[in-house]
């Protein structure tokens, strides 16, 4: 328990920052507004527990794509990222990876640039994330329960320190992200079934039956957090290439608990556009 | 202020390392106990059919949990837990190793066969029968006999509407379902709707909603309907069911019984009107239950089976003769519908 709120406090100091001291509105050298389209690949590994599924940990190799839409401007950063995870899950029984997972992300993000009396050369960055998920784990040894799923919509709070840097006459920039959730709307399979629980009563439409199935959850009930570490290296053309580091976890609570957590390391080319 | 800079962000970083893991508990302990407890658990909160079986499922764990002992061999877990299991009376309940499966064959095991192949190849089907993917048929005295194995084996569209085509002309269809032990219900659909008439109320699924026994969902109609090229609906249709008839097979009778011109014969089917699940124990075996419960359109539970319209079983002299009496009785049936269509 100490642990985890010893984490939390400090991705709390990195989540929700109040000012920390505004002294100046000093620019940051940073001019005119840039626009990037952006492509990675990369490789996630995935450790999760539902509890609809079973009461074993599976674990498993994912690889990672991604794509982005970048609008950096002076004192704010717009970015549209979506990311897949495509692999094979075993418990500590097997080794077939008999649980196929498939990780769909996608997260809007607004940070503007915050005045502190950091050293200048350390950026801080606040603002807000919308990650949207959908995760699906298909057991190939179930049949009529073989399917399981979370979708999830999250708003959370977020903040970035980053540092640009030079390192033998090249410029990089070194960052850390992190957020966590504080209102999301979620969907899970009913109790006993791979249905939703709209789709156990009569319905006009699907649609219908799956805004019935989903529920609005406090922090308690589904708690999401990640960080992001990378480094961006500034090519003299303006575009980027990207290392990045991204943890995530997210837990939802009900009649069957789901946790996943998952570590991913990716390389993305952003490219410049105006 | 460098320093203490990169002294918390190397901390921050490293803490967020594995960090999941503290979150996530490790696998549960791999002990007889926890084994036991675990399927007990998950059977109590997620099994359907505790009260329509009035069983006492909380005694159970006091008689069968005094016999789990933590130096117990694998085999001995087994046992304990297939017996635990077998008080169920569900045919849809089984735990699956790598050296046995445990199993309730009750529900046609003490009963009258009612079937068998080599009568039905040699006498009904010959050799020049038609093999339609899954479907045998034969068109014996202007009659159509179909006979369906295992709805666990794909039924195209194709098939079936070959079938019909080829059976345009027949006086009636004798479906023959017995010893079809189950399978996909995506078949039976696809069967169904090839003599269904019209959009019809055929049963209810009720699902269960929460783990106490009683906690289930409203009843969710099931509703059947003409659905590709051609339908048989103006001649009669005859079911033929024995005990072995079970589970996709049970609510196929079930949903057909609701068209006017269908008939069932044979022997009250077996029943299994549970959609089974799987699920995992912490030392790895799965193990499968029933989830929901179906009723028939009148709301009647077909848990147990579904009677036939006419009872009737193999007789020994019609055995020795190498005659089939139900096949034999659909036929009549047939006859007598087609001259007296009112009765």
């Amino acid at each position: 328990m100490t642990q985890r709120i010893t984490i939390l406090f400090t991705l709390l100091i990195f989540g929700i920052l109040p000012n920390i001291a505004l002294c100046s509105d000093a620019s940051d050298g940073q001019h005119n507004t840039r626009y990037f389209l952006g492509t990675g690949i990369g490789y996630s590994a995935t450790l999760l527990h539902d509890s609809g599924m079973s009461p074993l940990n599976y674990n498993g190799d994912n690889l990672r794509s991604t794509v982005y839409f970048l609008r950096n401007a002076p004192h704010s950063v717009f970015e549209n990222s979506f990311l897949m995870d495509y692999g094979g899950m075993n418990s500590r029984f097997t080794s077939s990876r008999p649980v196929v997972n498939v990780y769909l992300y996608n997260e809007l993000t607004y940070l503007r640039k915050l005045t502190t009396n950091l050293p200048v050369d350390l950026r801080l960055w606040a603002g807000a994330s919308l990650p949207v998920f959908f995760g699906s784990r298909t057991h190939l040894g179930f049949v009529n329960n073989d399917f399981h799923y979370d979708f999830a919509a999250i708003l959370t709070p977020r903040a970035r320190l980053d540092k640009p840097f030079t390192f033998s006459d090249l410029r990089f920039t070194a960052s850390l992200d992190a957020s966590f959730s504080l209102i999301s709307y979620s969907i899970r399979p009913s109790f006993n079934n791979s249905l939703a629980s709209g789709f156990l009563q009569e319905y006009d439409s699907p649609a219908q039956a799956l805004l019935r199935s989903g529920t609005i959850n406090s922090p308690t009930n589904l708690f999401f957090t990640q960080t992001v570490s990378s480094l961006n290296w500034h090519l003299a053309n303006n575009n980027q290439i990207r290392l990045k580091y991204h943890w995530h976890f997210y837990s939802i609570k009900g009649f069957n608990d789901m946790m996943a957590g998952s570590h991913s390391i990716m390389i993305s080319t952003l490219f410049s556009f105006q | 202020m460098k320093n203490l800079f990169s002294y918390i962000l190397f901390l921050f970083v490293l803490s967020t390392i594995s960090c999941e893991r503290l979150f996530i508990d490790d696998d549960p302990k791999n002990s007889p106990l926890v084994i036991f407890d675990e399927l007990w658990q998950t059977i109590d909160e997620k099994y359907s059919f505790f009260e329509y079986k009035e069983i006492n499922w909380d005694s159970l764990y006091v008689v069968y949990s005094a016999q789990i002992d933590e130096d117990m061999t694998e085999l001995q877990l087994f046992d304990v837990l297939a017996n635990l299991l077998f008080e169920l009376r569900d045919g849809h309940v089984n735990i699956v190793t790598n050296f046995n499966l445990s199993r309730n064959w009750n529900w046609y095991q003490n009963y009258p066969v009612n079937f068998y192949q080599d009568i039905i190849d040699n006498n009904y089907l010959g050799n020049d029968h038609v093999i339609s993917g899954p479907l045998r048929s034969q068109i014996i005295h202007n009659i159509g006999y179909i006979q369906y194995r295992s709805f666990a084996s794909t039924i195209s569209a194709s098939n079936i509407d070959f079938l019909i085509e080829q059976m345009a002309d027949v006086n009636g269809i004798i479906i023959d379902i017995r010893n079809n032990g189950g399978g996909s219900l995506a078949n039976a659909n696809m069967l169904i709707s090839r003599f269904a008439d019209e959009r019809r109320l055929t049963g209810y699924r009720v699902y269960k909603s929460g783990p106490a026994h009683n906690e289930f969902t409203d009843p969710v109609p099931i509703y059947d309907e003409p659905a590709g090229p051609r339908q048989i609906t103006g001649i009669p249709v005859v079911i033929l069911t024995n005990r072995r008839a079970y589970s996709a097979s049970n609510q196929f009778v079930m949903r057909m019984k609701e068209f006017p011109h269908v008939t069932i014969i044979g022997d009250r089917t077996g029943g299994g009107g549970g959609t089974p699940v799987n699920a995992e124990l912490p030392n790895g075996w799965r193990y499968r239950f029933s989830s929901n419960m179906t009723l028939d359109a009148s709301g009647n539970n077909v848990e147990s089976g579904i009677d036939p319209d006419y009872q009737r079983d193999i007789r020994s002299q019609d055995y020795d003769q190498n005659r089939d009496t139900i096949i034999e009785s659909a036929m009549r049936i047939i006859r007598r519908e087609l001259n007296n269509p009112n009765d």
